[in-house]
Parts: structure tokens; C-alpha cells; sequence
């Protein structure tokens, strides 16, 4: 019988420490990105209309104060890919030819947090309508950077796991893929979601369940992450041994 | 094992810790006996895992980010923004500011020049580094400005959410179940401050949801005899939506689910199945398919706004008390003249799957992959672009199957010629036999297409290694390939589906009855 299981070089749960850290601690994560507010709360508002006011430093400070925040939301639209300098730059080139428009109806960073998902998005679109053929390998970040360094294969593992979860996501649409990232990776709340795309919550919702369910379907068909699906499975309490990976979602086919 | 699709909705309830106890254990109970649950579980905390490890990847790349690099591109630009501005090129303005609501007219252009020369001068003398030559972005491709600069007003706030944000409205919404039962499950993030057991079965008794919140009332059908079992009152906030999702509706025999509206509002959100939703409010009859829309009952008069056609063939019809039917558009509203409902429309262009059309004369019920739908002879639906076995069935419980495999956008046409019926297929099946060399000879054939199915799948999952699968060949009398399927662990699906579009054009000497075979498919990759 096939066991392309076995002899494939799947990324396996083997030495899968950061992603039991993952599991362990899967509620401990929310990044706080606020949508409300006026300029009286907004600390970016003085270094603005500094910046407007041809204050050199101002710009500086700015880009300076906002660019992790930009790097790590473009990352985490786009997946680990070489496009996130190109994509991180043409924001904040943005940022400076639109800045005489920022009228401070809402807070710098929203207004940031907007322009970073409108470019993205933009960017994503054209990335779409080329053809790939294969992932791009790109080295993430230096040893000696590393807040918190992880064994090389447990890196490479993780590298491979969060690779493969992206090549889901981007075949999910447009639409609800935005809801999705921006809701379990990126942390931002439904509500504020709404604001920003200007849809209604129970649309963000909805789009959020079928995106979520979508990529439940696809995991359990992509070879390396129907692995980690069916070693999470057998860990499930009281696990039939026989129950996991031979029936139901995703899984047409019958078993003898 | 059961074979019903999982209940999503209530599997990330248990996963994410907000079901009551009684609710837990019952649906614990269900997964201990169901193994497309317990797979689907493990989908949604595996997933949940990855999430965590990919936004943690984020924050380690933005954390290692090589800022130098993007400075100095800044700083290219900063320099031809600075030459263009200079030249009085309108290039390196913003893109289509607009005009602010705080700068008028020329006063306001002026000083949004003056403020971009004023940042391009800032951003030349902050990064100035070796200037090499500029390599900007063409302009064409520069996204609109954000949405807080556009001159659009963001659109006004859909009806339930103004609305409801009134402080006038503390009124319970007080819907009864007509027909059915009732699972109550939260959906959100844990900002459903129900009272109630959340995920119980509902059977008699009263709930009330919290003040704010957002529940999902999903809806099932009643067993034998489709009666009332309970009502339920549910108490709604300020800004509270009652959502029906009858998401479980498509395993059942297809029907109507009916619920009673006594008054307040209800918003249905019928977007899974093509179940109808009957909603009794007042004097009138609402009927809603494939459509999310909200329902105001005060004083016995409905008010109901369609938010969104969530598919083809969806729609809300209005009944009024004198018999008289109003299907009300996308945009729908009733009465008339109350007001037109402000929604993000989904166009239909936009849903996802393929296009299906079927037709076939005489057929009652249809099969597409597990949902089940009533009524024929013809039925168009969207379904999603992965191979699926559709079903019909005439009035003598005849049936006639047919398997399409979407790939693109073209949609798919069935009729009696594509639709071959199982009955009469059975009866064909009688003993055959093939020769060894035979099949051998047609592998042989097929080896280099073979090949290619696995080249195309190593191009899109490189991480694919060596290893076999079985393939599984019914042959008809005729030595027409009848059916193929592909067995092994892992397979790409676009490896399966390659593999049996070219094993479904294999031709056999004619074996004189029903052949089935399987052959062993071996694939190497060269590292």
C-alpha cells in the first residue's frame, strides 16, 4: 500500500516544540489595534503637524514609531515573501505624498493601519494576476536578531508549517481572505474590521466563518498540513485510533 | 461513522471554550462517535496553532526587518519627488487627495502642494544618503489614497446597527418556533454575554441574551413530526442581532424552518443552504431563501430591509394579509416606502464556485456532493471548484448520477445526456475479465501523461516526495473506463484529479461485463 507518509519529506510534528507552544497558549494573543478616537488621544497628532509644518525630524519619527507595525502587518497579509520590503516601502511613500491629506478624523496609526491594508491589497491583487509557479525562499531574519531564537529544524519545521498555511490563504478570496488574516493573524477585533472595510460586523462574521471553514477544508487536503491535522487528532481526548483522517471533511474516500 | 458535513460552528464553540457544560459534554458525546467531527476539531485547533506560529513569524520578520535598505529607497524617491516638485510636475502630489471637508478650493490645493513639498523636503534632508539613480514605482499602479482621505463618505451604517444603537429600542424581540429546533451557539469573539447554555439543544423555556452581543440562533429541523417544540424569548440590547443560520438545514430533508416574530427584530441570515425560512411576523408572511434580511415587527406592522441576495436563486418574498405576494430585490425594502436598505450588495459575479445548471425531465430531488434539494426538474447553484458527484432522482425514486469536476469559471450544463442512470449501470455490471498485458500495454501508453500529472503536482507542492498510489479502474462492458479513483495518503488533489482525467480516457478490449482493477502507481522525484 502507498505510504506516501512515510517516505515524503513532510514537515512532521517531530520536534514540533513552538507549535505545542502555539497550542498552549492560543488565547494569550491580541494585539490591540485601535480604531476610535480623536486627535485630543492621538499621540502621533504634534509629530503630524510637525511633520507638515517642515519639522525635518518629524517625518522621521513618524516612520520611525510605525514601521514594525507596518512590517509585521504587510507580513502577515502577504505571508514570509520578498515582497514585504517592496510593499512596506510603497506605504510609507504613500505616507508622505498623502500625509496633506490626513485630516485627523481618526488617529495616525488607523489612518496608517488603512493605507497599509489599502496597499497591500492593491499589491495582492497584482501579485494574483501573475502566474506562480513555485514558493520563494526567503530568508526571514537573522540569528542575531532573533528575539527568541529557535532550533534550526524547529525553525525550518515552522517555516515550512507557516508557508504552507499561506499557500491556503491565498487561495482563498480576495474578500474573505482580508477578514480572515486580519482577524486570527493580525489580532484586529470584528468591529474594527468593519470599520475598516466598511462592511457590516455580521458580514465580517460571516466571511470570517466561511474563509475559517474553507481553509479547514484545504488543510486537511495539502500534504504537509494533513499531517499536523491528523497528529493534533490523535491527541484529541479519547481518540478512536481509526477516527481521524479517514472520514468526513475534505475526505471523500471510502475506506476498504 | 456518520457521514453529515461537521457543524463548524459549534466545533469552534467547543474550541474556543464557549459552550455551557451541558452544551460541552453534549457535544463532546457526538465527537466520541464521529470521526468526521473529531477530524474537523482537529482542522480548527491545528489551524488555530498555525495562526499563533504565523503571526508570531510576522513579528519576528518585522522585529529583523532591514530598514537601511528601505531608507535609501525612501531617500531615492524623497530626491525625484523633491526634482519633480521643483519642476512643477504635479507627479509626487498626493494620489487624488480630494477635497477635505476642513480646506476648501484653491486655499486647500495650495496648501496640500505646500504640505507634500514640505514632506519631500523633510524626507531629501532626513535621508540623504548616495543618491544613485531613481527607480520609482510607476505611477499608474499607485493605490488610492486611504479611506479617511477619500472624498466618500463611508457608507451609512446598515439599518439593524443605526437602529438598534438607538436607546429606544430595549424591546425584547420575541420569536417562537414554529417549526423545527432550536441550537443556540455563540459566533464571535466571546462577546456573546448569553445567559442561556450556549449550544444546548433548546427545547422549552426562555433565554435571554445579554445586553450587547451577537448570538447565533441556528435552526434545525424537527425530526418526524416538523412541530413546534418550545418558543424562545430572547431579550436584545441596544445593539443586538439575533442571527438565524440554519446551517444544518442542507443534511436534513429539505423544508421550511418557520419562525413566529411576536415583535422587535429578527435578522435572518439564510446564507447555507437553500432552505426556506418562513418568518410569521404579525399578519404578514415573510419567506426568505439564500438572503440575509432584518425584520422589524412594532404594532403589529413589519418593517423588513434586505441586506444582501446572498446567491442566485435567492430571495424574499413578503406575503401580505390579503394574500398578496412582493418579492423584494437586493436592495428590497417593505413597506416600500420606508426606506432602501444601505448594504455592501454581494454580487453575484463574486460568489465563489463554479456555476452548475441541471435539467432533467421528471426529476423531483437533487444530490450536489451532501446537500440535498427538493423540487425539479431544474437546479442552478454555485459549488466549489473540486470534483463532486451530483445525484437527481425522478418520482419513482430513480436515480441518475453524474460526477464534473470544476475547474474554471465556464459553468456546467447537465442534462439526460450527461446524467447516466445507477440502476440501469448496475444491471450492466456483469462478470468481465481483461488480460494482464492489457492493462499493462495501456499503462505503458499512459506513462509519460502520468508523468506529467506528477511534474504538475511537484511544480505546486514541492515539498512532494516519492511514494505510491493505487489507482482503482472500473471498466464497463464496452471497455469504457466507468469509474477511477485514487487511494493513498496525501494526495494532492491536483495530482488525484490529473491522474483520473487521464485514467478515465483509457479504452480496454471489450471485457464483456464489469471489470474492476487496481494498479499500483509508483512516482519518484529526482532531487
Amino acid at each position: 500500500m502507498l505510504s506516501f507518509q512515510a517516505s515524503l519529506p513532510f514537515p512532521t510534528l517531530r520536534g514540533g516544540a513552538a507549535l505545542e507552544r502555539s497550542i498552549g497558549r492560543l488565547d494569550a494573543r491580541r494585539s490591540e489595534v485601535v480604531l476610535e478616537g480623536t486627535h485630543r488621544m492621538d499621540p502621533d497628532r504634534a509629530i503630524v503637524e510637525r511633520a507638515l509644518a517642515g519639522d525635518e525630524a518629524a517625518f522621521r519619527e513618524l516612520f520611525v514609531r510605525h514601521r514594525e507595525d507596518t512590517a509585521r502587518l504587510v507580513h502577515r497579509m502577504v505571508g514570509p515573501s520578498p515582497e514585504v520590503e517592496d510593499i512596506v516601502q510603497e506605504v510609507f511613500l504613500h505616507v508622505y505624498r498623502s500625509l496633506a491629506s490626513f485630516r485627523g478624523d481618526a488617529r495616525f496609526s488607523t489612518w496608517l493601519y488603512r493605507l497599509t491594508v489599502n496597499v497591500t491589497r492593491m499589491h495582492l491583487r497584482r501579485r494574483r494576476s501573475r502566474p506562480r509557479f513555485a514558493d520563494v525562499e526567503v530568508p526571514e531574519a537573522g540569528p542575531a536578531s532573533e528575539p527568541r531564537p529557535l532550533d534550526p529544524s524547529e525553525h525550518a519545521e515552522q517555516r515550512a508549517r507557516v508557508l504552507a498555511l499561506y499557500r491556503l490563504i491565498d487561495a482563498i478570496s480576495e474578500k474573505k481572505r482580508e477578514v480572515l488574516v486580519l482577524h486570527d493573524l493580525e489580532g484586529t477585533p470584528a468591529r474594527e474590521i468593519a470599520e475598516l472595510l466598511s462592511i457590516p460586523v455580521l458580514t465580517v462574521r460571516t466571511r470570517l466563518f466561511y474563509a475559517r471553514k474553507e481553509l479547514y477544508s484545504a488543510m486537511l487536503e495539502d500534504p504537509t498540513l494533513r499531517s499536523i491535522v491528523r497528529v493534533v487528532g490523535e491527541r484529541l481526548p479519547n481518540a478512536p485510533p481509526e477516527a481521524i483522517g479517514r472520514s468526513g471533511l475534505g475526505d471523500d474516500e471510502e475506506n476498504g | 461513522m456518520s457521514p453529515h458535513p461537521p457543524k463548524i460552528a459549534a466545533l469552534e464553540a467547543l474550541e474556543r471554550d464557549r459552550l455551557s457544560e451541558a452544551g460541552r459534554r453534549r457535544v463532546e458525546r457526538h465527537l466520541a462517535r464521529c470521526g468526521a467531527c473529531r477530524e474537523a476539531l482537529a482542522a480548527i485547533r491545528a489551524y488555530r496553532a498555525l495562526a499563533s506560529e504565523a503571526g508570531e513569524a510576522s513579528q519576528r520578520a518585522a522585529e529583523a526587518f532591514d530598514w537601511r535598505r528601505v531608507e535609501e529607497r525612501l531617500a531615492r524617491e524623497a530626491a525625484e519627488l523633491a526634482r519633480r516638485a521643483s519642476r512643477g510636475e504635479t507627479r509626487g502630489a498626493p494620489p487624488s487627495p480630494t477635497p477635505a471637508t476642513t480646506l476648501e478650493g484653491a486655499r486647500a490645493r495650495r496648501l496640500a502642494a505646500m504640505a507634500a513639498l514640505l514632506a519631500a523636503a523633510a524626507l531629501l534632508w532626513l535621508f540623504v544618503r548616495p543618491q544613485r539613480s531613481v527607480d520609482h514605482e510607476p505611477a499608474a499602479t499607485a493605490p488610492s489614497a486611504p479611506l479617511v482621505a477619500s472624498s466618500e463618505e463611508p457608507p451609512p451604517a446598515p439599518p439593524s446597527a443605526s437602529v438598534a444603537d438607538e436607546p429606544r429600542r430595549p424591546d425584547p424581540a420575541v420569536v417562537s418556533l414554529v417549526l423545527g429546533e432550536v441550537w443556540l451557539s455563540p459566533l464571535g469573539d466571546g462577546a456573546v454575554p448569553t445567559r442561556a447554555a450556549l449550544g444546548a439543544r433548546f427545547e422549552r423555556g426562555t433565554l435571554e441574551t445579554g445586553a450587547r452581543g451577537l448570538g447565533q440562533f441556528g435552526v434545525e429541523p424537527h425530526g418526524a413530526d416538523g412541530v413546534s417544540l418550545g418558543s424562545v424569548r430572547v431579550a436584545l440590547g441596544a445593539s443586538t442581532r439575533l442571527v438565524v443560520a440554519p446551517t444544518a438545514l442542507s443534511e436534513a430533508a429539505p423544508g421550511t424552518v418557520a419562525l413566529g416574530l411576536s415583535a422587535g427584530r429578527i435578522a435572518i441570515d439564510g446564507f447555507e443552504s437553500g432552505a426556506r425560512i418562513v418568518v410569521l411576523a404579525g399578519q404578514h408572511r415573510v419567506e426568505v431563501r439564500w438572503a440575509e434580511v432584518t425584520i422589524d415587527l412594532e404594532e403589529g406592522a413589519p418593517t423588513i430591509v434586505v441586506d444582501t441576495l446572498r446567491r442566485e436563486g435567492g430571495e424574499v418574498v413578503v406575503i401580505a394579509p390579503d394574500g398578496t405576494r412582493h418579492p423584494l430585490s437586493a436592495d428590497g425594502s417593505w413597506p416600500r416606502e420606508a426606506r432602501t436598505a444601505p448594504f455592501e450588495p454581494m454580487t453575484f459575479a463574486a460568489l465563489e464556485g463554479a456555476s452548475l445548471s441541471i435539467a432533467y425531465p421528471g426529476a423531483v430531488r437533487f444530490e450536489v456532493g451532501a446537500e440535498r434539494f427538493a423540487g425539479g426538474p431544474e437546479l442552478a447553484l454555485r459549488v466549489p471548484r473540486a470534483p463532486v458527484t451530483i445525484r437527481v432522482f425522478d418520482a419513482a425514486g430513480r436515480a441518475f448520477r453524474a460526477e464534473v469536476d470544476p475547474l474554471g469559471d465556464d459553468p456546467i450544463t447537465l442534462g439526460p445526456s450527461e446524467l447516466r442512470a445507477e440502476r440501469a449501470e448496475r444491471a450492466e455490471r456483469a462478470r468481465g475479465s481483461l488480460r494482464d498485458e492489457d492493462i499493462a500495454a495501456r499503462l505503458r501508453e499512459s506513462q509519460g501523461s502520468l508523468r506529467r500529472c506528477y511534474e504538475a503536482a511537484l511544480r505546486r507542492y514541492p515539498y512532494l516526495g516519492s511514494g505510491t498510489l493505487r489507482a482503482r479502474v472500473s471498466v464497463n462492458a464496452r471497455g469504457e473506463v466507468r469509474e477511477v479513483s485514487v487511494r493513498g495518503e496525501s494526495i494532492p488533489p491536483v495530482l488525484d484529479a490529473c491522474i483520473r482525467d487521464e485514467a478515465s480516457a483509457w479504452r480496454f478490449p471489450a471485457p464483456g461485463g464489469d471489470v474492476t482493477f487496481e494498479v499500483p502507481l509508483r512516482f519518484l522525484a529526482e532531487r
